[in-house]
């Protein structure tokens, strides 16, 4: 296994919507998704936000319908025939103006995301195509910077979901020493296959981030547990699940065969909470695990003031 | 005559913008909806590629 490095991610920003972080250049239209402050197409520092882009580009189109109908207004007091023609014809032309202002003005919140759905379709070959343009970004910083080229990725998996950009991801972080305090994720890494860096990624979150292991990565570890038995540290990566899902009770509870199975392996402290939740419990159905639990403490645990 | 022509399209005018931005109302997405579209836009074009 080659050196793992000692580093510290760039936190994530995370947005309530992905939209959020799609910028668009207002001066060569490029997409990206990345945070960089200058468009790498143009070099200028016009990446606005697209939500920005839009609403400027709608109150644009409103404008210009207040400039039509303000022409065609003093066209009509123009050809006015008597000084009260025209007069009645400004009223009017003001009165109907105003009248296409506020509805304009109450319309804006609905016209902006209207006009971003039609964008996104429009333009949905350019977004793909700028995105992708992100990607090989990314995988060029490879040679420099690992962790560069993680964090470009994980900016990027917001938008593309795909099994090849998560399996990426958890390559470079299995490369990273990973660390309690870290920005780590688990459940949007998983796929659907085998894989032995994540089942391997996923050990040692359990590790240091217990309470990031939840029903999807335990179910993940379960399917592929005769795969896992197979590799080096097989038995570790499959203990510190294990260990992990004692956290609580429904998962105990839940997959009560699978803790059985790695209970000598997990540490005291775990073990010692295992112990505790199935004497608080007798009613709870533990299958075999209670027996198990009982005989592994009279064997290790037998005069241990702890329990 | 032409003040009153003028006039009418002016009405007309105002009208149709505001059955227009009616219309757009009612089919406006949520912004949830907005994010599933463009995540489905970008996500069924890419995983063919891939
Ligand atoms: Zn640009």
């Amino acid at each position: 296994m080659t050196k793992k490095r000692a580093v510290t991610f760039k936190p994530y920003i995370k947005t309530r919507y992905a939209y959020e972080k799609l910028r668009v250049c207002r001066h060569c239209q490029q997409f990206t998704v990345l945070w960089e402050a200058e468009c790498s197409q143009c070099g200028k520092s016009t990446l606005v936000p697209i939500r920005e882009r839009v609403t400027a580009k709608v109150k644009r189109t409103m404008l210009n319908e207040r400039l039509i109908a303000l022409f065609i207004g003093l066209v009509a007091i123009y050809f006015g025939q008597t000084f009260l023609q025209m007069i009645l014809s400004a009223a009017a032309a003001i009165l109907l103006i105003a009248l296409l202002w506020f509805v304009q003005r109450r319309m804006l919140p609905f016209e902006v995301p209207s006009e971003m759905e039609t964008l996104f379709e429009q333009e949905q070959p350019r977004i793909i195509e700028d995105i992708k343009r992100n990607r090989k970004l990314a995988v060029a910083a490879l040679k420099d910077d690992e962790l560069l080229t993680y964090e470009m990725l994980r900016e990027i998996s917001t938008f593309v979901q795909n099994d090849k950009i998560r399996l990426q991801q958890v390559v470079l972080l299995q490369s990273f020493v990973l660390r309690k305090d870290m920005d780590l994720r688990v459940e949007p890494l998983l796929i659907d296959s085998f894989d032995t860096d994540l089942a391997a990624y996923i050990g040692e979150v359990a590790k240091v981030q217990r309470e990031l292991i939840k029903n999807s990565s335990i179910r993940y570890i379960l399917a592929y547990e005769a795969h896992i038995l197979e590799m080096e540290n097989g038995v570790e990566i499959l203990s510190s699940v294990a260990g992990a899902a004692i956290r609580l009770k429904k998962y105990v509870e839940a997959y009560p065969e699978f803790i059985r199975r790695y209970a000598r392996n997990i540490p005291k402290d775990r073990f010692l909470r295992l112990y505790r939740m199935i004497q608080q419990h007798p009613e709870s159905y533990w299958g075999n695990l209670a027996e198990e639990v009982a005989v592994i403490r009279r064997e290790r645990y037998e005069w241990d003031s702890d329990f | 005559m032409i003040t009153y022509v003028c006039l009418g399209i002016l009405i007309l005018f105002v009208a149709v913008k505001s059955a227009v931005y009616m219309k757009h109302r009612k089919h406006t997405p949520s912004s949830d909806e907005l994010d599933l579209k463009l995540l489905s836009l970008i996500n069924q074009k890419s995983d063919r590629h891939d």
